[in-house]
């Protein structure tokens, strides 16, 4: 087994450590660091559930090696609020209903990041095909899109 | 650490393509390629290829490219991602039905991580991208210790997930030929879900001169063990006014050819596969010829 | 219905979604102890075999391996999965052990591994050496009934787990259906559907001071304690489970999965086990959809429709065990009487084993199935007698007073005619429909279709329903709500607190929800399973915060010198009904209750049980406009309307929640859900995310649930449910809309383009016949 040092920025802080080179970012994230929004589902690509933003580009951390992203800037879920004061997606996704069981909330809000980083006002069929990637087996997604919509109109 | 979802292996950031070239060839088979890892590492994870070498390859400089017009030629590098093939003005412009076949994959997240050249050499005959590419006639550029190769794609893929790469060959960069005056290209697909692999895929590149079919490229995924060109298709519209009734013949013609051999499998049955052959390839080729004609 | 609610009704924020949202909340998943251990299981590759050795010495001989378990360590306690069994007096089949001799699926475990990392326990996974003695096995019912087929228990002859058994029948059908003038019938087909929450099954168990400590997944916590207990053969008050939220749900957690294999485990090991199995083992092991493999109706009407018979069976493919398999075939007989008002009618229910992966249940248990084969055999019927589908469904569904599910049971409310005219409404049928045997023409075709159903608000007085609630009050007026409903995400904990507000006349926020939840902490509770977390919970809750209200009232009343009946409150204060200045803050109550130095102090903690026993339907009309492409027989859903009688919301945005996301996995199970298991070894083909599909917001429809508040009189606040409801009848209102654009009927699920495309093609050669 090899080990690497490495340095990641996640949510905006440093942390230097050593890991293994078969280690893949969620299992750093998670595991190594206790980001324990970073959550995992399928494992292959299909579900959107474990992902987060590597140098403001939505990710699969499931699929991604965690050496290959050494030094770069990794935004999980735990970092959106600032202090006590939730993300306006959090909030929206909280007032619309967007979330039931919750499993697939934080990757669903990281994909919602990525998409109105992107485009600050999507239609949507924007919203749709932006937040594809992530299965949500409880809403039937309409509260989803009526969050991010709602989000989107008020500009931010 | 508690978890590891992979199994230990050494690791390699290739600073180079030759750097990347000689790791590859001195680990052989065991030895795999790393840029997006969407389709390495659940691979890995299903424990259908253990590679005891991976060489990371997104170190590498000036792979990251997408390029060209539709009069020259769109030269796309090795590294440029999904996303990038979305983004780019050039595929979107000029190259309509390779954006289709980008854009209308599912997942944001893999179209973020993965590479346009990782998709096609995956293997995989249903592989969108692919099929359209081959209707457009692309080809590849390989290099490895010996001399660079260009091959066009439909001489790429060997069977299911087996291409023609010798290990200590990659692909840096593929060429898609400019699209003269007349030339029209349609892609197509039927899949269960929306992020589902396609149970049939049909690209078609068609070029019309004062009213006559003078070339027609009709590549059909998924329904063999690699990405076919439906020749004799392509035969019946050369040199012929496109009529529907030619192009309901040139249909059936893709869909009886002898490289459709469809199997049964969990996303469709051989005979429906077969059959939509022929619908897909009239409805690409309505497309084509309409616009044309029009 | 009660006026001038303040709570109840209101659009409040789910508690316990501020922590979801951050990514704070706990689940079986990311639950990490200290000294923890990783489980792996190992799973039989055979679908039949007897489990000759299993060899573990190189296992256990691996650095950081801390315990290896087999049948060895199984206190060979039969028992089942199913944790529900307990809520009948009898109890349903039992016929598992944690390891038998035999396994009868693939994927079965035959050991499992705990060790210091994922790596070294799967390392000593693959050192495990077993020696199987591969036996024939059976893989469908029909096969399994055969002579000579193999057998999945040496106790069940011709692999019948149970025979063919009427249920609940009445009247004489064999005379109803001679005196019929139209009569159809139909042998359809559903598939195994799987729950699919995003959470894989996932469990940690820690042994440790005589104590067994479980984090589960469990819809229903005190039923899998006590079945758990049963399976390592230890009393149950040694066991505790403690419910994170889950990340799954929808029948899910009605069985047990992962939690015997981690219990063993940490009671060899002596240190806290995690099995978190990938999605491949969950959709390899996790009992799936109660699998009704066919369903054979036959309905008979009069000329002008008046109901006259109908006839089913159900046959159940129970899989491997038993499992839910009976009472998933019960409830699909059971929920089918509600509906219309038939003079007789007959039903029957059969299980058969088979060397499959075996059944749990998933929302819209049973009813899924009936109601596919009963709504299209009505739209036959209608079509057949020239009657318009709604106006057969407005005219004999029965209604308030009429028969339940089970016999002597009563109807106590029915919103169906609001819910057809609405949903009617809102899709457009009168522009859309155009009459039976309207010529559509064009390569996309579209059309529409109806269908409708009654549900249940929980399974009494069939199943024990048992139900315990207490409020817990501190000292600044504010109260802790303590149940066990399971953690799924139903968002019912906001209805509950809702319910108890509302009836205290504090405000929302000053009730909160115990999260997680605990069985040394929480009454007796069925947990949830049967849409009954707001109606039947949302009773007790109702009758705890009624007792603090008398609680609070009487101590006011000492303090204000006024009888405890002429005072009254809202917004936190207690005041006197005639003389509103009067009063005191609710608040300073709840103070001295505890502060009260010498006086009389008197935490205020009640208890309220319920059982209930009327069963509350609600009812619900579906509509579906769908394109057929009639080259590639896809089928587009245009939009899907569900209009759901729920008695009042409690909170909308929560039933609208529930509704919703039945809504879509009904579309799934209508067009393309489906595990596909090799008929020659097997295996499942459909074990990953990228084989067994489930809707991505891409292949989300326009779908919309209309809610309609008509009350009932026996609900909290009049409510009824909306947990299951959702899902029923997105296949047969599609199946119907297909019928009504490209006039072809499909009998089996899911409707997939190959399906369609031979049902034109087997239409037009018999109409060019």
């Amino acid at each position: 087994m090899q080990k690497i040092p490495a340095t990641f920025f996640v949510n905006g802080d440093r942390y230097d450590l050593m890991i293994d080179t078969h280690a893949l970012l969620l299992e750093v994230l998670r595991d190594d660091l206790g980001f324990k929004g970073v959550h995992e589902s399928c494992g292959e690509g299909d579900c959107g559930a474990c992902t987060v933003l590597v140098d403001g580009v939505a990710v699969l951390s499931c699929l991604t090696l965690a050496a290959a992203v050494r030094g770069k800037e990794i935004v999980t879920i735990e970092g959106l609020a600032k202090g006590s004061d939730l993300d306006p997606i959090q909030n929206a996704f909280v007032k619309h209903g967007a979330i039931q069981c919750g499993y697939c909330t934080p990757g669903m809000v990281m994909a919602a990041k990525n998409l109105l980083n992107e485009n600050p006002h999507p239609s949507r069929e924007e919203i749709k095909k932006g937040l594809a990637g992530n299965l949500c087996r409880c809403t039937g997604y309409n509260k989803i899109i009526e969050a991010v919509s709602d989000v989107a109109k008020g500009g931010k | 650490m508690l978890f590891r979802a992979l199994s230990p292996f050494s690791y390699w950031e290739a600073k180079s393509i030759s750097e990347a070239n000689e790791i590859l060839f001195s680990n052989g088979k065991k030895a795999a390629l790393l840029a997006g890892g969407c389709s390495l590492f659940p691979q890995m994870k299903n424990g259908l290829t253990k590679p005891e070498v991976i060489v990371n390859i997104t170190t590498i400089e000036g792979l990251r490219f997408i390029e060209g017009n539709r009069d020259e030629g769109l030269r796309i590098g090795s590294l440029a991602t999904l996303r990038d093939g979305e983004k780019s003005p050039a595929l979107r412009q000029d190259y309509g039905s390779l954006f289709d076949a980008i854009t209308q994959i599912a997942s944001v997240q893999v179209k973020n991580m993965g590479t346009i050249v990782g998709n096609i050499t995956e293997g995989t005959p249903a592989s969108d991208v692919a099929t359209i590419l081959t209707a457009l006639g692309a080809k590849v550029k390989i290099v490895g210790l010996g001399e660079d190769k260009i091959v066009p794609l439909d001489s790429f893929y060997v069977h299911v997930r087996k291409t023609i790469l010798e290990p200590g060959e990659m692909i840096t960069e593929i060429l898609v030929p400019p699209l003269p005056d007349g030339t029209r290209t349609a892609f197509l697909n039927l899949a269960k879900t929306k992020e589902d692999p396609a149970k049939v895929n049909v690209g078609v590149l068609t070029r019309v001169v004062d009213g006559v079919c003078e070339e027609a490229r009709i590549a059909v995924g998924a329904v063999a063990p690699v990405i076919i060109r439906a020749k004799k298709a392509e035969a019946i519209l050369q040199g012929e006014k496109p009529e529907p009734s030619l192009i309901a013949k040139a249909a059936e013609a893709a869909r009886d050819d002898k490289g459709v051999r469809p199997i049964t499998d969990i996303r469709s049955t051989a005979a429906y596969r077969k059959e939509m052959v022929e619908v897909l390839t009239r409805r690409a080729l309505h497309k084509t010829f309409q616009i044309t004609t029009h | 219905m009660q006026e001038e609610l303040r709570v109840v009704g209101k659009r409040v924020p789910v508690k316990e979604n501020f922590d979801k949202v951050q990514g704070k909340a706990d689940y079986c998943a990311t639950i990490t102890l200290p000294g923890m251990l990783v489980g792996k299981l190992l799973h039989s590759p055979h679908a039949h075999a007897r489990v000759v050795s299993v060899d573990t010495s190189r296992a256990e001989g691996l650095q950081g391996v801390k315990a290896v378990v087999t049948k060895k360590d199984d206190p060979r306690k039969i028992f089942t999965w199913n944790v529900m069994t307990y809520q009948l007096p009898d109890g349903e089949p039992q016929d598992q052990y944690i390891f038998d001799d035999v396994v009868r699926y693939v994927g079965e475990p035959v050991a499992a591994v705990a060790a210091v990392n994922e790596e070294i326990a799967k390392k000593a996974v693959d050192l495990i050496e077993v020696e199987y003695d591969v036996l024939p096995a059976v893989f469908s019912v029909e096969d399994a009934v055969k002579k000579g087929a193999p057998r999945v228990h040496d106790t069940a002859e011709n692999n019948i787990g149970a025979p063919p058994t009427p249920v609940f029948c009445y009247g004489d059908v064999e005379k109803d259906f001679s005196e019929s003038d139209t009569i159809v019938e139909g042998v359809f087909s559903t598939s195994k559907q799987s729950q699919a929450g995003l959470e894989n099954a996932g469990c940690v168990a820690e042994w440790r001071n005589g104590r067994l400590t479980v984090w589960s997944q469990a819809q229903l916590p005190h039923m899998t304690k006590r079945m758990i207990a049963q399976a390592l053969d230890i009393p149950e008050s040694t066991v505790r489970v403690i419910q994170p939220f889950a990340g799954t749900g929808f029948g899910a957690g009605t069985d047990l999965c992962p939690e015997p294999y981690a219990c063993l485990l940490t009671m060899k090991a002596g240190a806290p086990v995690k099995v978190a199995l990938t999605r491949s083992e969950d959709l390899r092991m996790r009992f799936t959809r109660e699998h009704i493999v066919r369903v054979e109706m036959k309905m008979g009407v009069k000329k002008d429709g008046t109901p006259m018979a109908l006839k089913a069976k159900y046959t159940g493919d129970a899989g491997a065990y038993m499992g839910k398999i009976l009472s998933g075939c019960g409830v699909a007989l059971a929920s089918n009487i509600t509906e219309y008002e038939f003079k007789s009618m007959y039903q029957e229910i059969e299980a058969i084993y088979t060397h499959h992966l075996a059944c749990g249940a998933m929302r819209g248990f049973g009813g899924m199935q009936s109601t596919f084969a009963r709504e299209i055999l009505v739209d036959e019927v209608c079509e057949k007698i020239g009657m318009n589908p709604i106006e057969f469904r407005k005219k004999y569904h029965r209604g308030v007073g009429g028969l339940g599910w089970f016999p002597d049971t009563k109807i106590s409310s029915c919103g169906l005619d609001a819910c057809l005219d609405v949903g009617a409404e809102r899709i457009g049928w009168k522009g859309k429909w155009q009459g039976w045997g309207a010529k559509k023409e064009g390569i996309r075709r579209r059309g529409v279709g109806v269908a409708a159903m009654g549900w249940l608000s929980g399974a009494q007085p069939m199943l024990l329903e048992h139900t315990n609630a207490t409020l817990k009050f501190n000292s600044d007026g504010t109260c802790t709500l303590i149940g066990s409903p399971g953690l799924l995400g139903q968002g019912v904990l906001a209805a509950h607190c809702q319910i108890a507000a509302e009836v205290l006349g504090i405000d929302y926020d000053d009730v909160r929800p115990l999260t997680p939840q605990d069985t040394d902490i929480t009454g007796f509770d069925i947990g949830t399973h049967a849409s009954r977390g707001c109606y039947c919970i949302g009773r007790a809750v109702e009758k705890a915060a009624q007792q603090a209200r008398e609680l609070f009232l009487e101590r006011a009343s000492k303090k204000l010198g006024v009888a405890a009946d002429a005072l009254d409150i809202k917004e936190r204060r207690i005041f006197c009904k005639d003389d509103p200045e009067k009063g005191i803050e609710f608040r300073e109550i709840a103070q001295d209750t505890i502060y009260s130095f010498g006086k009389d102090c008197r935490q205020i903690t009640v208890n309220a049980t319920i059982e209930p026993t009327e069963f509350a339907p609600p009812w619900q009309a579906g509509f579906a406009e769908v394109e057929v492409d009639t080259e590639t027989g896809v089928v587009e859903v245009i939009k899907m309307i569900i209009a759901h009688d729920i008695g009042r919301a409690i909170n909308p945005t929560v039933v609208e929640g529930q509704l919703e996301g039945g809504q879509l996995q009904g579309i799934g199970f209508a067009l393309f859900e489906d595990i596909i298991i090799s008929s020659e070894n097997g295996v499942n083909l459909t074990d990953s995310f990228n084989k067994y599909k489930i809707a991505s917001m891409l292949d989300c429809p326009d779908h919309e649930a209309l809610l309609v508040e008509l009350g009932d009189p026996t609900g909290p606040f009049s409510a009824k449910s909306c947990g299951e409801s959702g899902i029923f009848l997105q296949a047969p209102a599609i199946a119907n809309a297909i019928y009504d654009a490209v006039g072809i009927r499909l009998r089996d699920v899911p409707m997939t383009p190959e399906r369609v495309l031979a049902a034109l093609k087997n239409k037009s050669s018999t109409q060019t016949n």
